[in-house]
């Protein structure tokens, strides 16, 4: 079984001061360099949500079946995330060299789209919701068009299903199910299904990506990181995909201008000469009519 | 706006209601005119494969608005490649973009949307230029009064369509289970709510902080961060990916202030916050700042309201 892991790594915009969004904002030039990189939050639920799937798979059976492929289209930075990932037991780590556009969802899944067609296919997909940079919410859905797959979203957990009968000598392709925990049209599911499969990954709480040990790290200096320059990979073949991205059809969003979010409130400093005395003016003043003690 | 449009709406979702009230207040806010629209109504649950590979033929409008949800997000791109369009998820407000040449009735016209970007701190605007468009709304659109939703919803056609299991469905037969829902935490509409963040400090700290929190009788919820630790159950977490609260006060406990969490906090009547760190961004976010250790705070709230308890008893 051969599973690919998409991810981004985009800044903690959280750390950006305001006085810089205002600036951004106005001159639609943004810096970032500044800023610590981090792994997306979805994709880092959905890298470690593989690696306990596949932890779990092999505990149950001697067949190591299961190909890892981490993958990222962004620029040279990304590859710290891909050493980590390299270290905590990913076989492939590969970055499709670039800065895309973070408002061009369509462009950055044809990318993707156009390495699982060249180097795949891939019996299941995993991607984060969404990234915090453009927050498009697209990327996995256009992915799954373009190469014709089925696709189940709001996952909060999958197992590699174990249809061997007992069998613990079938390699894990042979098997070629997952079980899945998703949410859909209001309702939670568990279903197993059958591959290829896109998965997208929601909010999954306690799946903070594993931090490797120094042994892995120093195991694994030597894994070479794949960088593929975009103009390597080749057209999509795909109907959709083809239709989509054949020059001049990608759909046009222009991005015309941007303003900053203003969520300032009074902001009224309440201080009294100990905890006590601002306990008794906070209560005093905001929360007499609302706070009701349950014994 | 003179377009032609789809509002598609899905049946027995518990959002329904609350769906059509924001639906009528975007068409208001946007100058859609409801006798120009239709309104589409998927009942099943439908499996999404299923639904694409009708609606794909079904559906001809030029303009699809979807109500906000996951499910939505993914129709409405997915219908964008089916149909050779484009989609957009999270709209705040979609107006007609003219060109120079343009006429303002031209369905061919660009349509301009904003939505927020950069994890909620910029709105962005976007000119979209090749049609159908697929737009699924954003959450935190506010609702019309049920009089007016009425009048909107009565001068559209419905058409309900009904999807059963489909063996054209690549997912169809597979071994499907529905697990049970989550209890309601009533988060959403709580009158008083705590919400803890990063700063809460560690599992044992989070757990007082849920003790003396409901001790206070209040809902209690957290930032993304305090979730994904494992610190609070994923039912409260609010944000733009939890629950949108409007309590009549939220009291913030070691929280930053990230875009996203405040984006959930945003209709709450007064904010009030706690943190070590009077540099924090919920500092001029909160209408009252207190610079303090959280735990001190609701020690000596919990005293308070002992003696307050104490005194009534008397």
């Amino acid at each position: 079984m051969r599973i690919l892991n998409c991810f981004k790594t985009t800044p903690d915009f959280d750390a950006v001061p305001e006085t810089d969004w205002v600036s951004g904002a106005s001159s639609g030039v943004f810096d970032f360099s500044y800023i610590k990189q981090d792994i997306d939050p979805y994709s880092e639920s959905g890298l470690e949500l593989v690696l306990r799937a596949k932890d779990a798979f092999l505990k149950e059976s001697p067949a190591d079946g299961a190909q890892l492929t981490a993958l990222t289209f962004g620029p040279a930075v990304s590859e710290k995330a891909l050493r980590t990932l390299a270290a905590l037991g990913y076989d492939e780590c590969v970055r499709i060299d670039g800065t895309p556009d973070p408002f061009q969802a369509e462009q950055t899944a044809a990318k993707i789209a156009a390495y699982c067609q060249a180097h795949g296919p891939f019996d299941l997909i995993v991607l984060g919701a969404q990234s915090p940079d453009g927050g498009n919410k697209k990327t996995p859905y256009l992915l799954a068009e373009y190469l014709g797959m089925p696709l189940l979203q709001q996952v909060t957990g999958f197992t590699f299903a174990d249809l061997s009968g007992g069998d613990r000598t079938l390699p894990i392709e042979e098997t070629g199910r997952v079980t899945v925990i998703h949410t859909a049209f209001g309702q939670t599911f568990e279903e197993t299904v059958d591959l290829p499969l896109v998965l997208v990954i929601g909010d999954v709480p306690g799946t903070l990506l594993r931090v490797p040990t120094l042994r892995q790290r120093k195991e694994a200096s030597g894994k070479e990181i794949t960088v593929i320059a975009p103009e390597e990979l080749p057209e999509l073949s795909t109907e959709a995909g083809e239709e989509a991205v054949s020059s001049g059809q990608m759909p046009r969003v222009t991005c015309t201008g941007m303003e900053p979010v203003d969520s300032s409130r009074q902001g009224a400093r309440i201080e009294g000469k100990d905890a006590a005395e601002t306990a008794q003016i906070l209560y005093d003043n905001f929360l007499r009519d609302v706070m009701e003690v349950r014994r | 706006m003179n377009r032609y449009f789809t509002v598609i709406l899905f049946a027995g979702s518990s959002r329904y209601e609350h769906d059509r009230k924001v639906i009528s207040a975007f068409l208001k806010k946007s100058g859609l005119r409801p006798t120009s629209g239709t309104v589409l109504v998927l009942g099943g649950p439908p499996r999404m494969e299923s639904v694409l590979d009708v609606l794909q033929d079904e559906l001809l409008s030029d303009l699809v608005l979807l109500a906000p949800s996951a499910d939505s997000e993914e129709l409405a791109v997915r219908l964008s490649v089916r149909k050779g369009g484009t989609s957009m998820t999270d709209v705040l407000s979609v107006t007609e973009s003219m060109t120079s040449e343009g006429d303002a009735q031209d369905e061919q016209n660009p349509l301009q949307i904003s939505r927020t970007v950069y994890n909620g701190h910029l709105t962005g605007t976007f000119m979209l230029e090749d049609g159908p468009f697929f737009l699924a709304l954003d959450r935190s659109l506010p609702e019309a009064d049920p009089q007016t939703t009425e009048d909107t919803f009565k001068m559209m056609p419905v058409k309900t369509m009904q999807f059963l299991p489909s063996e054209e469905d690549p997912l169809h037969g597979t071994d499907r289970q529905v697990l049970p829902p989550p209890e309601d935490t009533g988060l959403a509409d709580a009158p008083f709510i705590i919400a803890g963040g990063r700063g809460l400090g560690s599992p044992a700290k989070a757990e007082r902080f849920l003790e003396l929190a409901n001790q206070l009788g209040a809902s209690t919820g957290g930032t993304r961060p305090a979730v994904m630790n494992g610190w609070l159950p994923l039912d409260r977490l609010i944000g733009v990916s939890g629950t949108l609260v409007h309590p009549d006060v939220c009291l913030v406990l070691g929280a930053s202030g990230s875009a996203a969490f405040m984006a959930g906090i945003a209709q709450s009547k007064t904010i009030i916050a706690v943190n070590t760190d009077e540099k924090a961004p919920l500092a001029r976010q909160a209408d009252a700042f207190i610079c303090a250790d959280w735990e001190s705070v609701l020690h000596e709230l919990k005293k308070l309201a002992d003696i307050q308890t104490n005194s009534t008893e008397e």
